[in-house]
């Protein structure tokens, strides 16, 4: 009798071992610094007027076999969720590039040509996600492509408007994992490819706040009887002050859901709690709402501005947790002004945490 | 004979399990460095302070670095932060620059007779901790640091009056003797910006950001001794300290995907140059000085839009910093360069970098970094800068790296 009961429990033991091999391996790999089977790039723009920017695309085979990706073009529209797609063919180790607003023909650049990748409108605000995908256009996981974006002034050297600021994010890399069942449905369920993360880590200067280096080193201020920019009083006229503490930070938060409906362009509806801590421990919450992709201008959200936390608070962290619409994924840009709107940005990729729940990318197909 | 076979497969089951969920859990564990999730030792591959302009006297941009670090878990976080000094001074000691140091970028920085002299990661600076309330996000500037609030600690200031190189922060805890012990715990996250900045008329502002590269904890690495603590970054067969990973590991391969240095030429009034500066930090390092800093090879695969390779290779240790297409050429020839659009014809390129490893067995050769790339107007002089991480591939399982904390 107790050599059954130890039989039956060692038993018990592998199933529930191998109960949790099944449970257990719901992976949020969803990397930015290594290759993956799905890029998604969550901030692609192709702005025109004053301060126009477009966006460059950098998008590498890293792997030594070549790459076919079937690419899509993500956009709000009257109707829902408006997709263009176009197909890339990456021989070994081959990088490329392309500019939004134009495109690349076949023969338009030097290099191996990837294939006719169209432009963007003007206006474009959107997101790029470029899948692996094998000679029939099956998607398939084979972990090859990396890629970067670029967010440039869209105005020519040669032009008035024209800057060189720039601002760059790694694109975010979903890993695939075999078997791939070869549909229309890309599974990010830890199956066919790996979860997308359950929360997002955003650290940002609160608008409102100012920019200490900005305030230090550069024209913090301008002066009380001309409005010239100046750091300190020594560099306004005489009986002038310097009046400080006009620089500002002002982000904007670009995210893109996990579950995507392209073949139908119905937009997902996505709603994340927020929360957010001050460097004093003072704590906001709100909520963020986004349709098909997101662009959130965090200098427009009343709980997250500086106002709203500690008057010497220079850094909020915010967690994001979606509640409606599942798992998404970002990138922060930030603009950094001095007194006169001299500025510059950059972008950064957010930190995340934790495997989110199951998600989908319906491709149309290619039949 | 049955009561066995059941005994025999309850214990088969039980062994088989076991081995699975172990398998589990290590396959869960992060194994290459990540920027984009919390970890237990962070690190900042490039650190500049320059408030002073010192190599305009003063005329010209002034840069400084914004650093975050944030606690990501509901509990307090302490952490032990260092800078590793990677500038570089020139052999007489002074110039007219730096009269107390001598810090330089290149030989043209030195007075007659010196010559700008890499830095060797033998002079350490004192450490700082930190303690961070949950969630909290803390953040100082590197030239005047300064006292954080909620008694988070203080941060001191650049050691130099130009500083380059790099910040690492470990997380762990205060022994009851007042040694500092890493935990196997992962809850930071980091980020740095760089801001180059004139003030007057009409001013000027350009910014770059990097995310920290975190490198996860995988164990609890051994408690510190008389003479400090090591943390094992993967694990090396044979040695004597880390033959057991306490973090994940530096990569055999990083990846660099870039655009091709190009310079508009200089009777181009509104063309834009263009150039990419690598920064690598050694993976293995006593932060503090005085320990044994590995010369590490390193191997550049280079790869154009028409899929043809080209290599080349240097070697360094403590900090580099330098502009792509002066791996392979001197300052002047940059045009020569097969990091240079002239060589290669194409805009973008893939460059695989690869530290190659050696067989010691107390020192690692493994390389972290960050990209950097420079447009600059002809017109009128600006420069527009951005950065961003680079990717990584494989783990060396032949060699870990060592950090050496005090």
């Amino acid at each position: 009798m107790r050599t059954i009961q130890y039989g039956g429990a060692g038993g018990l033991v592998a199933l529930l071992g191998v109960c949790a091999l099944v449970v257990g391996t719901a992976r949020a790999d969803v990397y930015t610094e290594r290759p993956g089977s799905i890029l998604i790039f969550p901030k692609v723009v192709n702005t025109s007027g004053a301060e126009g920017r477009t966006t460059v695309i950098q998008i590498t085979n890293t792997g030594n076999m070549a790459d076919q990706t079937r690419c899509f073009y993500v956009t709000p529209s009257a109707t829902g969720c408006a997709e263009t797609d176009f197909d890339l063919f990456l021989t070994k180790q081959q990088p490329t590039s392309f500019v939004v607003a134009s495109g690349r023909g076949m023969q338009s650049t030097p290099g191996l040509s990837p294939g006719l990748i169209p432009p963007v409108q003007p206006g474009f605000i959107g997101a790029l996600i470029c899948a692996e995908v094998g000679p029939d256009g099956a998607p398939l996981n084979m972990n090859q492509l990396k890629g970067e974006a670029t967010i440039i002034s869209a105005d020519s050297p040669d032009e008035s408007g024209y800057s060189p600021d720039q601002s760059k994010y790694d694109a975010l890399a979903v890993q695939g994992l075999k078997p791939n069942n070869n549909d229309d449905i890309l599974n990010l369920d830890g199956t066919e490819y790996n979860n997308c993360p359950a929360t997002t880590i955003v650290d940002f200067q609160p608008f409102g706040a100012t920019d200490p280096i900005i305030e230090a080193l550069g024209n913090g201020g301008i002066c009380s009887d001309n409005a010239a920019p100046c750091n300190n009083s020594s560099q306004c006229n005489s009986g002038a002050t310097c009046d400080t503490g006009q620089s500002t930070v002002a982000s904007v938060l670009s995210l893109v859901p996990c579950n995507l409906d392209l073949e139908n362009g119905i937009a997902t509806k996505v709603t994340l709690q927020v929360k957010a801590w001050d460097e004093y421990e003072v704590y906001r919450s709100t909520a963020l709402s986004f349709s098909c992709v997101g662009n959130i201008d965090l200098t427009k959200i009343p709980q997250l501005l500086s106002s709203n936390f500690l008057p010497d608070a220079q850094f909020v962290t915010m967690q994001l947790t979606p509640s409606v619409g599942g798992p998404v994924l970002g990138v922060l840009e930030s603009t950094y002004a001095d007194s006169v709107g001299n500025a510059a940005g950059t972008a950064a990729n957010l930190q995340v945490e934790g495997a989110g729940a199951a998600a989908q990318i319906t491709v149309p197909s290619e039949q | 004979m049955v009561k066995r076979v059941f005994l025999m497969t309850g214990l088969a089951g039980l062994a088989a399990s076991t081995v699975l969920l172990a398998t589990v859990g290590s396959a869960r564990a992060q194994t290459l460095p990540a920027s984009d999730r919390p970890a237990g030792l962070v690190i900042y591959p490039k650190i500049v302070s320059d408030p002073s302009a010192i190599f305009t006297l003063g005329s010209g941009p002034r840069t400084d670095t914004l650093i975050r670090l944030t606690n990501v878990s509901a509990a307090s976080v302490t952490a032990e932060c260092f800078y590793v000094d990677g500038t570089s001074h020139c052999s007489i000691g002074i110039n007219s620059f730096d009269p107390v140091t001598g810090a330089c970028r290149t030989n043209s920085d030195c007075d007659e007779g010196g010559t700008c002299v890499p830095a060797s990661c033998q002079t350490g600076i004192p450490d700082f901790p930190l303690t961070l309330t949950p969630n909290q996000t803390v953040g100082w500037v590197v030239s005047t640091g300064g006292t954080l609030p909620e008694s988070a600690g203080t941060v001191p200031p650049a050691p130099t009056l130009f500083f380059i190189g790099e910040l690492k922060c470990i997380e762990g805890t205060f022994t009851s003797g007042g040694a500092f012990e890493a935990l196997n715990a992962n809850d930071l996250v980091g980020g740095a910006t760089i801001e180059t900045v004139t003030s007057g008329s009409p001013g000027s502002v350009d910014a770059r950001e990097y995310s920290a590269i975190g490198l996860a904890a995988v164990s609890a690495p051994a408690a510190p001794g008389s003479t400090g603590q090591t943390l094992c970054l993967g694990e090396t067969p044979g040695s004597t300290e880390c033959t057991v990973a306490n973090y994940a590991n530096c990569p055999s391969t990083l990846i660099l995907d870039h655009f091709f240095d190009y310079a508009a030429a200089a009777s181009d009034t509104t063309g834009v140059s263009l150039q990419t500066d690598l920064t690598l930090v050694p993976c293995s390092e006593s932060p503090e000085g005085g320990g044994t800093v590995p010369r590490t090879a390193v191997q550049f695969l280079v790869y154009n839009e028409f899929e043809q390779r080209f290599s080349t290779s240097m070697a360094f240790s403590c900090f580099n910093e330098i502009e792509l297409s002066q791996i392979d050429t001197r300052p002047g020839q940059e045009q020569y360069s097969i990091f240079n659009e002239n060589v290669q014809g194409t805009l973008s390129g893939q460059t695989k970098i690869r530290p190659v490893p050696g067989s010691e067995t107390e020192i690692g050769h493994g390389l972290l970094g960050v990209a950097e790339q420079f447009f600059t107007y002809n017109l009128n002089g600006a420069t527009g800068s951005a950065a961003w991480n680079l990717n990584y591939l494989g783990a060396n399982g032949t060699q870990g790296d060592f950090l050496r904390i005090p």
